[in-house]
């Protein structure tokens, strides 16, 4: 492995679980005093941050491109809903408040376009798709979301952006960590803020490669079909079954495949 | 058969006659006057360093802009525009990743621009060009070394003038800080402009 090779495993791996890793621990540690789901959620938005630094190099205010708002957006959703892990949000107050934040975070990622005569229908279906698959997700242990962020990273790198792809790559990793630490009984749920920080990134890093290093769409539709699928999987097995993450996400994986498949393909047929 | 060596040795005298005449020759008019830039006998030009083992080319197509050339060089300014998507690398993949956000993030940024604030000739034929780059959305002083290569009229009726701008940048400077371990932070600019009188 040369050492551009191993300096770009190190940014996507190994330092952002090394941020991550004690955050999970703690988690354990701590959960007769605090609900286990904030420092679940905390080590997620650690290792991804930790990654981001690196692979990025600028926390600037107010930040130049999309994707230098995602740090200050993902503080805004944990401290949201970490407040709502703590306390417990009634349901409607919570759907109102994804429903901005849906909002906001498309917003922020296309705003810089709307000039260039960006569709502002897309920002409108985006906020949507954002909020609809939020309220899916939520709370829910989803391990499909650790293979569609997999997929993610596999499609933006392939077909559109490295830096992206690697942003995806971080968000696999820690994402796979927290799923390492909920095999084979949930230990430490995603809880509302989990659910928050993770989605914020997926649907960041998604409609960022698309609007901007225009991955590939189809790819990308299948990554979000993934989700329907792993979640009326579950439905169809029965929410409280031990196995339906399990099932959920096998059913989920099919998608990503094809996806990560045709990505590959795509990315081979340009080289020389 | 002396015949057919005469005509041979007529027409290989006749024939290096021809190859061994250089007839081009740089023009010293003057080179006062607003000239617009003419696209299609300018370039940008770029080199990075990849990966520490070679500095690799790339250049923008398209550029326009103009030039003002004072007789006393007391108020010349410079002007030009390039939109980032007509870049060139030799590869659609490489444009590809490098129009994205990864580097120029031409969907934000379409285009760069340079505005002269000061000229100053050392002589008839060199000396600094400085103004502000601006480049991924971020303005900066930059100063290029200026060679003024000729001038004069053209076969058409114009009157041409064109110069040579190099300097060298750090794309780190204009917030393109991705994959500085592997792509070089230090870029080699240089311009090359023909600019028709107006």
């Amino acid at each position: 492995m040369g050492p551009l090779l191993l300096s770009m495993a190190r940014e996507t791996v190994l330092w952002p679980l090394a941020a991550s890793l004690p955050l999970l621990v703690l988690a354990l540690l701590s959960r007769k005093h605090l609900p286990v789901q904030i420092p679940g959620a905390l080590a997620i938005c650690a290792g991804f941050l930790t990654g981001y630094a690196l692979i990025y190099g600028a926390f600037s205010f107010p930040p130049g491109e999309a994707q230098g708002w995602i740090p200050y957006f993902l503080a805004l959703n944990i401290a949201i809903f970490s407040y709502d892990d703590l306390v417990g949000f009634p349901p409607k107050t919570r759907i109102i408040l994804q429903a901005i934040l849906s909002i906001l975070g498309a917003l922020l990622i296309f705003s810089p376009l709307f000039r260039t005569g960006f569709p502002f229908w897309l920002f409108i279906a985006s906020s949507v798709l954002w909020f609809g698959l939020w309220v899916m997700l939520d709370a829910e242990n989803s391990f499909a979301l650790f293979f569609v962020a997999m997929g993610n990273a596999m499609v933006s790198a392939t077909t559109g952006s490295t830096m992206l792809g690697q942003f995806g790559g971080v968000l696999a990793a820690v994402l796979g960590m927290h799923v390492l630490f909920n095999i084979p009984r949930s230990r430490i749920p995603l809880g509302h803020a989990g659910a928050a920080v993770s989605l914020a990134i997926l649907a960041s890093l998604m409609l960022i490669g698309r609007a901007y290093a225009e991955t590939a769409l189809i790819p990308n539709l299948l990554l979000l079909a993934a989700f329907p699928i792993d979640f009326a999987a579950r439905r169809i097995v029965g929410k409280n079954e031990k196995r339906a993450p399990y099932i959920g996400a096998a059913f989920a994986l099919i998608p990503v495949a094809i996806a990560s498949i045709m990505a590959v393909k795509s990315y081979l047929a340009q080289q020389y | 058969m002396k015949k057919t060596i005469l005509t041979l040795a007529a027409a290989l005298a006749f024939q290096g006659g021809f190859a061994v005449a250089d007839t081009y020759n740089v023009q010293h008019s003057s080179p006062a006057g607003t000239f617009k830039i003419d696209p299609l006998h300018s370039v940008a030009q770029f080199w990075i360093g990849h990966m520490g083992v070679s500095e690799f080319p790339g250049r923008f197509d398209a550029i326009s802009g103009s030039f003002t050339v004072d007789a006393s060089n007391k108020a010349d300014t410079v002007s030009v525009e390039i939109p980032i998507d007509s870049l060139d690398t030799n590869y659609d993949k490489r444009n590809k990743d490098l129009l994205g956000p990864d580097f120029f993030n031409a969907k934000q940024f379409p285009k760069m621009t340079f505005a002269s604030t000061s000229v100053k000739m050392k002589n008839d034929s060199e000396g600094t060009l400085t103004g502000n780059l601006t480049l991924h959305g971020v303005t900066k002083p930059v100063t290029f070394s200026l060679r003024h290569v000729g001038a004069g009229p053209d076969p058409w009726g114009g009157y041409r003038s064109g110069y040579v701008a190099k300097t060298t940048i750090k794309r780190s400077d204009f917030g393109m800080n991705y994959m500085l371990n592997g792509i070089s932070d230090t870029v080699e600019v240089q311009l090359n402009i023909e600019g028709k009188r107006q």
